[in-house]
């Protein structure tokens, strides 16, 4: 007797409505210029995020469980919606600008956002791994899209380290199979607990190698080496895409790995407070010795990815509260920064940092933006990224890494040095000629930065207008699906 | 019948020829198909893994991974030539334009 399968098209609807947007821009394309498309999967993308809204607290799944429209999937997925609107918006100015206005470029990122979002719905590691590749090709495409020596470069670089981490990954599915003899997350989390002492074993293996290769998707430590020549040599709109949106939806994979399917599993928190450790410290020391401001903001991403991977170290009701907020102020700061940089660099290198010397006289609108984001990122309190990485630091306190709490405090007094310098010298009187490209000021540019700055201001002063959200502890307790 | 270990001591050789392949060689496509060899390595273990659970998840998963697999030979592929017809080189040493 054939079973038939549970499809289920609700909890699948914000995905399929991206998918849609990505098919329409690869069909479409040969028709409409690429400025109709973009707004055609802005209104996609605006479609996604209400059909989450409508999903709230229905805790849907399809597919027996391989996909799950939980809460947390929504508050995730809503996330890397406001980045992809944020990239979207970005790139209708700037593209043109980096000859990438083509509809490959929308196509690409649309299907790079299905796969996201897919990562934040999976239920399953091999639904996760899907979603994964989908959003890793469509990266390496976009980083190389450009037809230049250095974007070819990063794309050529960002493929074969992201190859390699996915091979990793693939493997440790395949022990954290073999040990649970199962690849649902719930099957897993069922099993992880009073396996034979062989078995365990083969999970430790199994997790080691998905912490390895989740570290290259996100830039952990010692497979961080990627981050700063890919965001560097990529065009600033890409960049902005990598450096938030995959990096959002790595670390929602990364929440459903092991603070779901792995919670009770041993031995990867130990090798992860390790990593963190070196993340933050060579982020953060990198980050003071970068003359290029892209530059600069790609150590800084990963400096961040220490702060963000503190929440996985703390327990998945404290962390993944803690992880919920700050993936949305790193994502609106990030986002915030390199916008002001794509619509004021002259090409895309983006600026180096000495040229923002004066830029307060020039473009005084920009240089608070800018100002705001920084000072965001370098976590002064009246802003949000203050109370993201107050957030962080007591999750992790709080579960027993004290030693990594004291850490990264003594990190982010390293991190003023680096986000306040570029700062002053914006505001510092400058007679030389300006170094930025005259016309950068566009309506959707400004838009998208708005959008960044007010998001970190009122957060930071309202915090509970996110947090009240993502702070319900039950949301976080299930991440394996019931 | 083989015991599971020994495919598993199979699969390990293979991704660990697969990872000397990664760190040791220079040529892009070299690296390249080091990656497939460490797929193909995870097939087998998962096949393995499939056999001695007596359970069918992970087979049709294989099929899954060869798919994504075959996906990455696409997209490497143009964008190894790509850099090729601009440098007539895939040395990744030579790739050193992004520094610092």
């Amino acid at each position: 007797m054939l079973q038939i399968p549970d499809v289920a098209l609700a909890p699948m609807l914000p995905i399929l409505i991206v998918l849609a947007g990505a098919v329409a821009s690869t069909v479409l394309g040969f028709n409409l210029p690429r400025r109709a498309l973009t707004i055609i999967n802005l209104v996609m993308l605006v479609l996604s995020g209400i059909s989450m809204v409508t999903l709230w607290d229905s805790g849907a799944t399809a597919f027996g469980g391989g996909l799950q429209a939980d809460n947390a999937a929504i508050l995730l997925g809503l996330t890397i919606l406001v980045g992809s609107i944020m990239t979207l918006l970005v790139s209708l100015d700037t593209a043109y600008r980096a000859r990438v206005s083509f509809p490959e470029f929308d196509a690409m990122l649309m299907y790079a956002i299905t796969g996201t979002l897919l990562i934040a719905f999976s239920g399953d590691l091999i639904v996760m791994l899907i979603g994964l590749e989908i959003m890793s090709l469509s990266g390496y495409v976009l980083a190389t899209l450009q037809a230049s020596r250095r974007a070819e470069e990063s794309g050529l670089k960002y493929f074969l380290l992201g190859a390699v981490g996915s091979a990793i990954l693939i493997y440790g599915i395949a022990f954290v199979y073999g040990a649970t003899g199962s690849l649902t997350y719930a099957g897993i989390a069922a099993k992880a607990s009073g396996l034979t002492p062989a078995n365990v074993g083969i999970l430790v293996g199994g997790s080691l190698l998905l912490l390895a290769g989740f570290g290259f998707k996100v830039a952990l430590a010692p497979f961080h080496q990627w981050t700063p020549d890919v965001y560097g040599g990529a065009p600033t709109s890409v960049s902005l895409f990598l450096s938030t949106v995959v990096k959002v939806a790595a670390f929602a994979g990364m929440l459903r790995v092991f603070g779901g399917a792995l919670a009770d599993a041993p031995g990867w928190s130990s090798v992860l407070q390790i990593l963190t450790a070196a993340t933050l410290i060579i982020g953060n020391t990198a980050a003071l010795f970068q003359r290029n401001f892209k530059r600069m903001l790609a150590y800084s991403a990963v400096a961040h990815t220490g702060f963000l991977a503190m929440c996985l170290l703390g327990t998945p009701q404290a962390g993944g509260a803690a992880l919920g907020y700050y993936l949305l102020v790193y994502t609106l700061m990030t986002a915030a920064a390199l916008a002001v940089v794509a619509a004021l660099q002259r090409d895309e290198m983006g600026m180096e940092i000495d040229d923002l010397r004066g830029l307060y006289y020039r473009h005084p609108a920009y240089a608070v933006a800018l100002a705001v984001c920084l000072a965001s990122l370098a976590g002064l309190p009246p802003f949000a990224g203050f109370f993201g990485k107050y957030l962080a630091f007591q999750a992790a306190f709080q579960n027993g890494y004290v030693w990594l709490s004291v850490l990264a405090a003594l990190t982010s007094v390293a991190a003023l040095i680096y986000y306040l310098r570029p700062g002053m010298l914006m505001f510092m009187p400058d007679r030389t000629p300006a170094r930025e490209y005259p016309h950068g000021q566009r309506t959707p540019t400004n838009f998208a930065v708005v959008l960044g700055v007010l998001g970190v201001t009122v957060l930071g002063i309202l915090p509970n207008i996110w947090y009240g959200w993502v702070q319900n502890p039950a949301i976080w307790q299930f991440l394996a699906g019931r | 019948m083989v015991p599971t270990t020994y495919y598993l001591a199979l699969s390990g050789i293979l991704f660990a020829l697969g990872m000397i392949g990664v760190l040791t060689r220079r040529t892009a496509i070299m690296v390249f198909l080091s990656v497939e060899l460490m797929l193909n390595a995870s097939n087998i273990a998962l096949v393995a893994f499939a056999r001695s659970w007596g359970d069918l998840t992970g087979q049709t998963a294989v099929f899954i991974v060869m798919t994504l697999a075959a996906a990455e030979v696409a997209i490497g592929l143009a964008i190894i030539i790509a850099i090729f017809r601009k440098r007539e080189t895939t040395n990744v040493d030579d790739l050193a334009t992004l520094k610092g």
